[in-house]
């Protein structure tokens, strides 16, 4: 049986091509992963198989659910069709769910539109679903007081209540932590084959693609191309010596105020970094690895141990001498656009950090500026645009350029790479690599993604709820794997 | 097209209302009770009140002190309010919590009532009226900075300005301040209507401006007796005011359009 069937479909919005002749099947039982960077038409194919296209859009082809063209069915029997013969899984189970109803009647609610089921009967069905989907709780739950991989769980429940011969699910673990994107990836694959649904796993994770998926499918530009688009997964970097220490955290202790007591986000943590290297940090949500960018910024100080750049201390740090020690680390940040203020250029963005070096003439200020931008692969020219006015990876490289403008030796990366499709994230990775070796620079980088971390990182630091679990090169601490959080963490990557 | 009334309409409400700082077609001072209640006609186009004063250069007059009145009690309300809230975002503890507090207590009474309290004991004049409506303006830009200031402070490009070494206030002045305008032009177009309001009500009170500069809302307090024998005397001020409310609403709404499309707040 074909669950899902797509002739020659293209989709136009005015002059743009969304999708351009695109042909596609997903058989029952069959695991379809749809890949490709953002703006490739991943979306609208999505939503033109369920019919669900903004009116502006121009369709052409033929899209097939069960044999049945649902282009030539009436609104009531689409309406049928969505969440009854089509499950679908989005992006943020924050928003998919109500939250003003509980877990149980917003998965009952699935099952009394699609199916015949009385009351009794459906509040059965909803405890079923909930341990089939692996969720010991009272369905009276609300879903504020889940966490993200619970919500994602009720969501995959309520998409799979009325026994779809067909789900989709539209990036289901780009918004979880990598414990999570693990457990829901093999949640959905034990579902698919359980009930012989075909799935359509659009997604721009390429390890979750490559792990469940019997089939993967690049889209680019609203075509289908082939695999060899994708970027391979590159070898785990050479091990090198390391230079100069330059960043120690040495025993060190972070806890903050609760309502009872104090609670501790980083327990007796210690590591170094040496000039020219690479200390990748991973551990799930709530590990403590934003607390150590913090505490390596200097933007806060630990209660105990010691934090030091190059052998000198942050804390008591003032003055010039703190002045000093700013100049030397720099930061990149998650989200390109929270990171600049969106009412400045692009060169008041990059020249943000010659602040430190007090009073400069205009001139030299420019020529630093271009400068940092010609490291980045940025034209001079884009200096005096908006932030806003470009795209995703090249926002990253205006941070970076902010980053490097002060020729700094450690540059701390928090989750930098994790907003980019793959495709970027490789040219980012490139870039990062070349900027390391050209200038010997020291990074500190915090990393969802283990193909990454084993892509650019020398030593490995692994985060448990605050606790070091292990610490050391990259090869020693990932054979590891008899430890099961460090196994959970690291089969999230392949 | 529609977006334009409600600026033009208001650019021509202040052109008057200084064109009659300089320029009335009659003197409003000047009392002629033997002409008075006369109906629209040609030396009076909308005849005359129950002293014989012309009631258009009277209207006219009439801008001058409700817009005057709101604008200078905005102004106080933003000298006072930006600063206190960009302070109580900046600084967390018990600097942030006493502006936070003394900004609800002021809340708590009603604003009215209090304004009419502080004139009484200055005394009646548009001044105070302005100042009176002015210190209620302050609590009303402290919040609306101080929660905008804090959503801005979470952001990223915060942490990259404090790694260029940038103090909280230079932070506050650099990058918090440019980012919370458009709330604050949003809330203080609400404030000047709300002021022309409140100045309306004040004067009607015998509490704004004092005779015999003229005010719409003492015209309409002078001539509610008078509603029955010649109605316009009551309903044209009272249709300037709302007219003028209208105009800065609109306007509001255009601005508001022009800075965060998006939004449709």
């Amino acid at each position: 049986m074909i669950a899902l069937e797509i002739e020659h479909l293209s989709v136009r919005y005015g002059r743009t091509v969304a999708l351009d002749d695109v042909c596609l099947r997903v058989a029952s039982g069959e695991i379809v992963a749809l890949v490709g960077p953002s703006g490739s038409g991943k979306s609208t194919l999505a939503a033109a198989a369920m019919d669900l296209l903004p009116v502006q859009a121009i369709e052409q082809g033929v899209v097939r659910i069960e044999g049945t063209d649902i282009r030539t069915l009436p609104e009531a029997r689409l309406e049928a069709l969505r969440g009854g013969r089509v499950g679908i899984v989005f992006q943020e189970p924050a928003t998919a769910l109500n939250p003003a109803l509980p877990i149980g009647r917003q998965i009952g609610e699935v099952l009394e539109l699609h199916t015949a089921l009385g009351r009794d009967e459906i509040a059965t069905e909803v405890a079923r679903l909930l341990a089939r989907v692996g969720l010991d709780l009272s369905p009276q739950r609300y879903p504020h007081s889940l966490s993200g991989g619970q919500r994602q769980r009720v969501a995959i429940a309520m998409a799979i209540a009325a026994e779809p011969p067909l789900l989709l699910a539209d990036e289901p673990t780009a918004s979880l932590d990598p414990v999570a994107q693990a457990e829901i990836g093999a949640l959905l694959l034990s579902l698919v084959r359980e009930r012989d649904m075909g799935l359509l796993l659009v997604t721009h994770d390429l390890a979750l693609a490559r792990r469940i998926a019997d089939r993967v499918v690049a889209l680019d530009h609203g075509r289908l191309g082939d695999q060899a688009l994708l970027p391979v997964p590159a070898a785990p970097r050479a091990p090198r010596e390391g230079g100069e220490t330059l960043l120690v955290l040495d025993g060190v202790t972070r806890t903050y105020p609760e309502r009872h007591g104090r609670v501790a986000a980083l327990t007796d943590v210690s590591a170094s970094l040496a000039r020219g290297e690479t200390l990748a940090v991973i551990g799930e949500s709530g590990s403590g690895k934003s607390t150590l960018v913090r505490l390596a910024l200097g933007l806060d100080q630990p209660d105990g141990g010691r934090i030091a750049i190059d052998g000198q201390e942050w804390k008591g740090a003032r003055g010039r001498d703190l002045r000093a020690m700013r100049r030397r680390v720099q930061a990149v940040f998650q989200d390109p656009a929270a990171s600049f203020d969106p009412r400045q250029t692009v060169a008041d963005i990059v020249a943000e950090p010659l602040h430190l070096l007090g009073r400069l003439p205009a001139a030299e200020r420019i020529a630093m500026v271009v400068e940092a931008l010609a490291h980045v692969g940025l034209d001079a020219d884009a200096a005096v645009r908006l932030p806003q006015a470009f795209s995703g990876g090249q926002r990253q490289r205006i941070a970076i350029a902010r980053a490097l403008i002060l020729k700094p030796d450690l540059i701390v990366f928090d989750e930098a790479l994790s907003a980019l499709d793959p495709i970027l994230r490789e040219e980012i990775t490139r870039l990062l690599l070349r900027l390391q070796a050209d200038h010997d620079l020291g990074y500190l980088f915090i990393a969802h993604d283990m193909d990454l971390v084993r892509r650019l990182a020398d030593r490995v630091l692994v985060l448990r709820q605050g606790h070091m679990v292990a610490v050391g090169p990259i090869a020693t601490v990932f054979d590891r794997a008899d430890d099961p959080y460090l196994a959970a963490l690291l089969a999230s990557a392949d | 097209m529609t977006r334009w009334i409600g600026p033009i309409l208001l650019a021509l409400i202040a052109a008057v209302a200084l064109l009659s700082i300089v320029w009335t077609p009659w003197n409003v001072a000047a009392i002629d009770v033997a002409r008075r209640f006369q109906p629209g006609s040609f030396p009076h186009p909308l005849g005359t009140d129950q002293l014989g004063r012309d009631l258009l250069s009277m209207l006219m007059a009439g801008a001058g002190p409700s817009l005057g009145v709101a604008s200078l009690a905005l102004a106080i309300g933003l000298a006072g309010g930006v600063p206190l809230g960009l302070i109580a975002a900046a600084r967390s503890g018990w600097a942030d919590e006493a502006i936070a507090r003394a900004a609800d207590i002021l809340f708590a009474f009603p604003a009215l009532v209090l304004a009419m309290l502080v004139v009484a004991v200055l005394g009646p004049a548009a001044s105070h009226a302005a100042l009176a409506i002015g210190l209620f303006n302050i609590p009303v830009f402290v919040r609306v900075t101080r929660a905008a200031a804090r959503s801005i402070w979470t952001r990223d490009f915060i942490l990259a300005a404090r790694l260029a070494g940038k103090g909280r206030w230079l932070i506050s002045l650099q990058h918090i301040l440019p980012n919370v305008t458009g709330p604050l032009i949003t809330q203080a177009t609400l404030q000047l209507s709300l002021g022309v309001l409140a100045e309306a009500a004040l004067s009607f009170l015998g509490l704004g401006a004092q005779p015999p500069a003229a005010s719409w809302g003492r015209m309409v307090a002078d001539a509610q007796t008078l509603i029955g024998v010649a109605p316009r005397l009551v309903l044209l001020p009272g249709l300037a005011i709302v007219l003028t409310v209208f105009a800065i609403n609109l306007a509001g709404e255009a601005l508001r359009e022009r800075l965060a499309p998006e939004t449709g707040l």
